[in-house]
């Protein structure tokens, strides 16, 4: 079954939390294909526990899922540098349930969020947002050059749709972790 | 390579996951889940270091050459303690000794 849904960059905890009821509609998470579409197999329903993690580089992801795995957690097909994790819930106890034990090390996933995604992409939208400005400029003052405006309003638009809740959710999860 | 004076500023005080890696890589040469066994059984289950906080410790500490990656054995890396690593450690247990003897009322001299 295919499912349409989308999470900003930020989101992964309403993501998992998604995934994990998913599961216990009896809809197991197969792969995804980036920004919406997610391939679920039908089965009963499962108590499922999903965690993402974020590592840039290649090499580290391999290695990283090598470590996961010898824990007990289930490495699934991921994207765009965040790895996915599954246990049932059932194998779990109390304290290995989550992938994190401190509040230093779930700070630091974030972070690397944001210096290798969220602040890129701020940057470029500076420039979509100043070119919607100057193709605006330009449609006042009567030159015809509506497609150009037009594009520039629908990339702000997707670009805003993607970084607003990207931000509020890194806000969100900084205060509570403290920073 | 960072000079061990700021890598001693930038690790002090150590987090507690790192405080327990480096303790157990100086007993042994050893790869991340034996070394959350370790830690779990010798606190009485009060520390996990469950992968993601294991992963970022390690990685972030092979970084800083506080240890270093020996060998792969079974797809498991062994890592080893580096010299610049040993001295933060010790630095550290210092520091322990300190709060704790203080803990107890002690003056320290």
């Amino acid at each position: 079954m295919i499912r349409m849904r989308f999470f900003t960059i930020t989101e992964f905890e309403k993501e998992e939390k998604w995934l994990e009821d998913m599961a216990k509609k009896g809809y197991i998470y197969k792969k995804s294909i980036p920004p919406f579409f997610y391939f679920f197999k039908k089965s009963k329903p499962v108590d499922l526990v999903y965690r993402f993690d974020y590592l840039e580089n290649k090499a580290d992801q391999k290695s990283a899922e090598d470590l996961y795995e010898e824990y007990g957690w289930k490495a699934l097909p991921s994207m765009n540098g965040f790895l996915l994790f599954s246990k049932p819930k059932a194998e779990c106890t109390e304290d290995d349930m989550e992938i994190f034990s401190d509040r230093e090390s779930q700070l630091e996933m974030l972070q690397r969020i944001e210096k290798s995604r969220l602040i890129p992409i701020t940057i470029c939208s500076v420039i979509v947002f100043a070119n919607l400005i100057y193709q605006t400029v330009q449609l006042i003052r009567g030159h015809d050059n509506l497609d150009n405006f037009l594009i520039a309003i629908l990339c702000s638009i997707v670009l805003a749709a993607v970084l607003k809740p990207a931000w509020k959710s890194a806000i969100e999860l900084k205060k509570r972790l403290g920073a | 390579m960072k000079t061990s004076q700021t890598l001693q500023e930038k690790y002090a005080p150590l987090s507690e996951p790192m405080f327990y890696i480096l303790l157990m890589l100086e007993e042994q040469d050893d790869h991340g889940y034996s070394i959350s066994q370790k830690v779990k059984e010798l606190t009485g289950n009060q520390v996990t270091l469950p992968p993601g906080t294991m992963y970022g410790a390690l990685s972030k500490m092979e970084t800083d050459h506080l240890i270093r990656q020996i060998r792969i054995d079974n797809k498991r890396k062994i890592y080893t303690l580096e010299p610049i690593g040993k001295e933060i450690l010790q630095q550290e247990k210092e520091r322990i000794e300190r709060l704790y003897r203080n803990c107890k009322g002690e003056k320290l001299s």
